[in-house]
């Protein structure tokens, strides 16, 4: 399995999605769905079996912003424990991401774009919610 | 008759001896009445390990308390553990969030029960553990960069350098 099947599943990923570049995307270079860019990542040393989704949520300055973090950092739990997903902050950029672990046992490209798209409507919410009412979070 | 079995209970019996490995190994440091509510003290740390069928019906969730946080409080340390989730999360570290009633922070983890074994729970709650105590003490003495968990962020800050040029749009 590992990189193999990894490849495989970026080569599907990319035929399923009509993108020609697969090699790019295999390289870590970002698709987007439904406005959301999503790097597809695979590290043999953290894990052989598992590969990550990264989804930049276009949502930044939350330095400045304790309330939202406050708030991101409470919808952590139900996320983390019901989808396996996480909310994040890229250190160097500051950033709000979402992080999904999928293990690629039994894994296919529909499944891959379908956690996608299920991690987009989430950047929706947290959108949608930031902008409207930050504190009603907390 | 075995393979009529629902699954989520064979994974309840197995779920069940992993808590009685671990007990037996760590039997010093937890009591036996703890580990029947799956909830025991560890090094200053309250830990729960729980088995959630419904949703995830082939793993064990793990949950810490780290500290209590009082309403605008702390903004550099809440940033500084959302940064620090990227990293813990690429490593398959426990993550942090907070407690639905947003006073409490707290650490997740995530234990597939395929690669589940005592020492393997023991080396995840150790770790934690000493994570969460330099948490504390990171607090307490005002300091906001985390040494406990170097962020790996190389790759994901390199695709984002990437991304103006070959991003794709698909909807």
């Amino acid at each position: 399995m590992s990189q193999s099947k990894f490849v495989e599943l970026i080569q599907e990923l990319c035929l399923t999605m009509d993108i020609a570049q697969a090699d790019q995307v295999l390289d870590g270079s970002p698709v987007c769905i439904n406005n959301v860019s999503f790097s597809v990542i695979h590290d043999p040393i953290q894990s052989q079996e598992r590969l990550y989704l990264y989804g930049s949520l276009g949502i930044d300055a939350l330095k400045d912003n304790p309330e939202a973090q406050r708030a991101l950092l409470g919808i952590n739990q139900d996320l983390f424990l019901e989808y396996g997903m996480c909310l994040a902050i890229t250190p160097t950029d500051n950033k709000l991401i979402i992080c999904h672990g999928l293990s690629m046992e039994s894994l296919t490209a529909k499944d891959i774009i379908e956690q996608m798209k299920y991690a987009a409507s989430i950047a929706d919410s947290c959108k949608e919610l930031f902008t409207e009412t930050p504190a009603s979070f907390c | 008759m075995k393979s009529s079995l629902p699954s989520a209970f064979v994974e309840a019996q197995q779920y069940k001896k992993i808590l009685q490995k671990y007990g037996a190994i760590a039997e010093a440091d937890l009591p036996k009445q703890a580990i029947s509510q799956d909830t025991f003290t560890f090094n200053n740390v309250t830990i729960s390990l729980y088995f959630q069928p419904d949703i995830a019906p082939e793993g064990i969730h793990l949950r810490a308390e780290v500290m209590d946080i009082e309403e605008g409080t702390h903004p550099h340390m809440i940033h500084q553990c959302l940064a620090e989730n990227l990293g813990r999360y690429h490593q398959n570290d426990p993550i942090f969030a907070l407690a639905p009633d947003m006073k409490r922070m707290v650490a997740l983890a995530y234990i597939p029960l395929s690669r589940a074994s005592a020492p393997q729970l023991e080396t995840i709650i150790t770790k934690l553990a000493n994570d969460i105590n330099l948490k504390r003490m990171e607090v307490l003495s005002g300091q906001t960069a985390s040494k406990t968990a170097p962020v790996r962020t190389s790759d994901y800050v390199t695709h984002q350098q990437r991304s103006a040029m070959s991003a794709q749009v698909w909807r």
